[in-house]
């Protein structure tokens, strides 16, 4: 009698053991694979001392990006074929606003790092469409050409390569702008 | 009996409405009104110099702008003979940066100053949000 009782007692156990054992198990089930993203390979989400602001701290993900981004502003800034879409950088020199400069490398830096897979970062802006179509955004005094565009990604990789970001990473970047050429020239 | 008590209820829910509306807009000027410059703030500005240059000038001019007080950053391209720079306001004036360049270079050199058309028909990636709109209405409104 005892042992037919202790017989299936001990299978429960058992068999409780084994799946509580295995459902503890690390190597039980199969890892998501996650890929990294480009903006993980700019540096991501370790937070690191932004130089531009003491005592702040930044994600090194946007801090790359903001340094390319500054960079190909001011590329863009002397640059004759393009520049007249971008007075606005100096705007601060005749009104007093001084959001000009900031303004411009905030939302192309955020733009960016969503872009090439930020999380924790939103860009309110306009979509590329609208921003560049002149019956939606009257800041657009035309329509860009391609060549407009082809001036904007030789700007953009001037701008990398003054921050030495490696080829590999710049071809990344250049893909990914290159996916918006058919929303800017419309 | 009925119909005042309803009138009551209606006069102050649009009452209250209207409060909160007032609350934030205010709250929106607030955030988005114009800030005085910090020791953060940055400027661009620009100089168009009127001859040729070579890069041994750009090189000389980018070093001579870059060791100005109040200077953050400097960019001279040659081929278009523009001179680009931020400085922090609070340390020094786009003017007195100009007025420094002329003394020290014997170029031909001017501030590029936009007009009124020029900025508003620039800078395609502005922010428009929903409450950055909001504060261009009320700054218009103002």
């Amino acid at each position: 009698m005892k042992r037919t009782t202790f017989f299936p007692i001990a299978v429960i156990v058992t068999m409780s053991a084994i799946i509580f054992a295995s459902a503890c198990s690390k190597n039980s089930s199969p890892k998501p694979v996650v890929k990294a993203t480009l903006y993980d390979s700019l540096g991501g989400t370790t937070m690191v001392a932004d130089p531009a602001h003491s005592g702040m701290m930044i994600e090194k993900g946007r801090l790359g990006i903001r340094s390319v981004i500054d960079s190909t502003i001011f590329v863009i800034a002397a640059d004759n074929r393009i520049n007249g879409h971008f007075t606005v950088l100096l705007s601060e020199v005749t009104h007093g606003n001084l959001s000009g400069f900031t303004e411009l490398s905030d939302n192309l830096t955020t733009f960016v790092a969503v872009a090439t897979g930020a999380k924790n970062y939103t860009y309110t802006g306009m979509n590329m469409h609208d921003a560049h179509d002149p019956a939606v955004n009257n800041r657009m005094n035309g329509k860009a050409t391609s060549a407009d565009f082809d001036a904007f990604v030789t700007d953009l990789v001037a701008g990398a390569n003054k921050n030495k970001l490696p080829a590999n990473l710049i071809n990344s970047v250049g893909k990914i702008v290159q996916t918006l050429r058919s929303q800017v020239v419309q | 009996m009925k119909t005042k008590t309803i009138k009551k209820v209606a006069l102050y829910s649009i009452s209250v409405f209207l409060f909160l509306v007032v609350v934030l807009a205010v709250h929106i000027y607030w955030v988005y009104r114009p800030k005085a410059p910090d020791v953060w703030s940055k400027t661009m500005a620009r100089i168009d110099i009127k001859q040729s240059i070579n890069q041994q000038e750009a090189v000389r001019i980018t070093n001579w702008m870059s060791h100005q007080d109040g200077i953050d950053h400097v960019l001279v391209n040659p081929d278009t003979r523009i001179v680009v720079f931020t400085f922090f306001p609070l340390k020094t004036s786009g003017d007195k940066v100009v007025e420094n360049f002329r003394a020290n270079f014997d170029l031909k050199a001017d501030r590029f100053k936009p007009s009124q058309a020029d900025l508003a028909s620039s800078c395609p990636v502005a922010a428009s949000s929903f409450t950055y709109k909001v504060y261009k209405l009320i700054e218009h409104i103002l």
